[in-house]
């Protein structure tokens, strides 16, 4: 019996052919992907003409079809205003940042793209601050304060290209952004007040992000108040707020205790009224 | 078999197919597709025909994957094993054992693949091949997945729905039948 059994292991020398294996493989997923697109039922377009058109016009027909796009378009617009307050983590979030970048892609004005991003900014903090408190999601925080960072560049490289363009608007829009940066400061700072609840590991992880984020708000205060001072002898024309002079970020280090250095804006919390301002 | 899963790996790419990731069934697709296409080689009479039932087991699989209509509960590995098998029955009942004997180019096969001159191993293997078609399908089912894919009795049972009793007496049985065969030829 060893003898037959050792026969039929042979056969597990067996095997398809390397290139038809490679190239079904890509054949396979393709048509994976091919199958999955008649899940967006374009279906309706192609019965359409079957209607007998006429009937199309009948009130009755009239009066179901306003009640659909009426009921379609609530829904449509309660999804969007429930994406709009969703948090990372959420089911609707994805439709959040979706309807950002398509903000974003329709905004060619340069101005108004900064201020998009910094809007968007303020957004990542004001999530921020609502996630802090949540010990199960600490992967989702830690994401947030990576966005704000990026938002943060994205800040400095949107006021740098309008720096180029309108040295004026620039001003202007450092202004609202200045505006912005002790809220953001004051609040990455007290939130390394609040992580007791995070693993050790975790909470060094994200230390290190806030530090990263708190680096970047640095740089953008650092060009925002070059843009001020530019402006301020041109125009002859200083707003109040302006006066402010740039504060010097601390980056609490572990186990020390946390002393905000901008106490003037110590109750200003991100929310979308301050949103609203930067709009 | 037993490196994906000790690392939990099937079940994780399991899950995520199921969730409709293409990445993940791909994954699943390099692990499979070489021992889903020599179960099947081993099982029919033309190399073309082996490549496409192991591509339409695996078409059939995402598309049974992406119904959503009942837990899966089934390992991956027992699912496309029994959509090979029942894919292999039903080209049976189109066709005559006579004319997929008659159509075989296994023989064409080993001479492609194996090592060109070990003439002695290309003989056992065609001969050990030629007695595995002329048993049971039962038998060759569980003679090519107990010996061949190494798969344990448990599997074997799960693809089958069958006891794991049951399982070694066919086992048994098969090893049985196909050294008769064996011997006739001789």
């Amino acid at each position: 019996m060893d003898v037959i059994i050792r026969k039929i292991k042979h056969l597990q020398r067996i095997k398809p052919n390397a290139s038809w294996l490679q190239s079904q493989r890509s054949f396979l997923l393709s048509e994976i992907a091919r199958s999955q697109k008649p899940i967006k039922e374009k279906k309706p377009f192609l019965v359409f003409p079957l209607f007998n058109f006429s009937k199309i016009f009948r009130p009755a027909f009239a009066i179901a079809f306003s009640v659909i796009v009426l009921v379609t378009s609530l829904g449509t617009i309660g999804v969007m205003n429930a994406a709009q307050n969703s948090l990372p983590g959420d089911l609707l979030y994805p439709v959040k940042t979706v309807l950002e970048k398509t903000q974003f892609t329709f905004t060619t004005d340069d101005a108004s793209r900064t201020k998009l991003s910094i809007k968007f900014a303020t957004q990542r903090m004001d999530e921020f601050n609502q996630l802090i408190d949540k010990s199960e999601k600490t992967e989702d925080i830690q994401k947030t304060v990576k966005k704000f960072t990026q938002q943060m560049v994205a800040v400095q490289e949107e006021m740098n290209s309008l720096k180029e363009k309108n040295a004026q608007k620039a001003a202007e829009v450092a202004k609202l952004i200045q505006a912005q940066t002790p809220i953001y400061e004051d609040t990455l700072i007290k939130s390394t007040e609040k992580l007791g609840y995070i693993l050790p590991g975790e909470k060094e992880s994200l230390k290190q992000d806030i530090n990263q984020a708190l680096e970047e708000l640095n740089k953008t205060k650092q060009v925002t108040d070059e843009l001020i001072g530019k402006e301020t002898p041109d125009t002859n024309n200083v707003p109040e707020d302006t006066e402010t002079t740039p504060q010097e970020i601390v980056v609490p280090s572990s186990g020390e205790t946390i002393e905000s250095q901008s106490t003037q804006f110590e109750n200003i919390q991100p929310s979308t009224e301050q949103v609203d301002k930067v709009e | 078999m037993a490196d994906l899963e000790t690392i939990n790996k099937e079940k994780e790419l399991l899950s995520r197919t199921v969730s409709g990731d293409k990445e993940a069934f791909g994954q699943l697709y390099d692990f499979y597709a070489p021992r889903i296409f020599r179960f099947i080689r081993l099982k029919v009479g033309s190399q073309t025909l082996a490549e496409d039932l192991s591509s339409e087991s695996f078409l059939r699989i995402w598309e049974y994957l992406q119904r959503g209509e009942r837990e899966i509960e089934e390992s991956f590995q027992a699912l496309l094993y029994k959509i090979a098998r029942n894919l292999i029955i039903d080209y049976y009942k189109r066709k005559s054992s006579q004319e997929i004997l008659m159509d075989d180019d296994f023989k064409e096969f080993l001479e492609g693949q194996l090592i060109i001159d070990d003439t002695r191993l290309n003989e056992d293997t065609e001969a050990v091949h030629r007695a595995l078609v002329n048993i049971k399908e039962e038998y060759q089912d569980v003679i090519i997945w107990y010996y061949v894919d190494e798969l344990s009795v448990p599997q074997i049972a799960k693809i089958m729905d069958k006891s794991q009793g049951a399982i070694r007496v066919l086992i048994h049985r098969g090893l049985k039948a196909l050294k008769e065969h064996l011997e006739e030829t001789e």
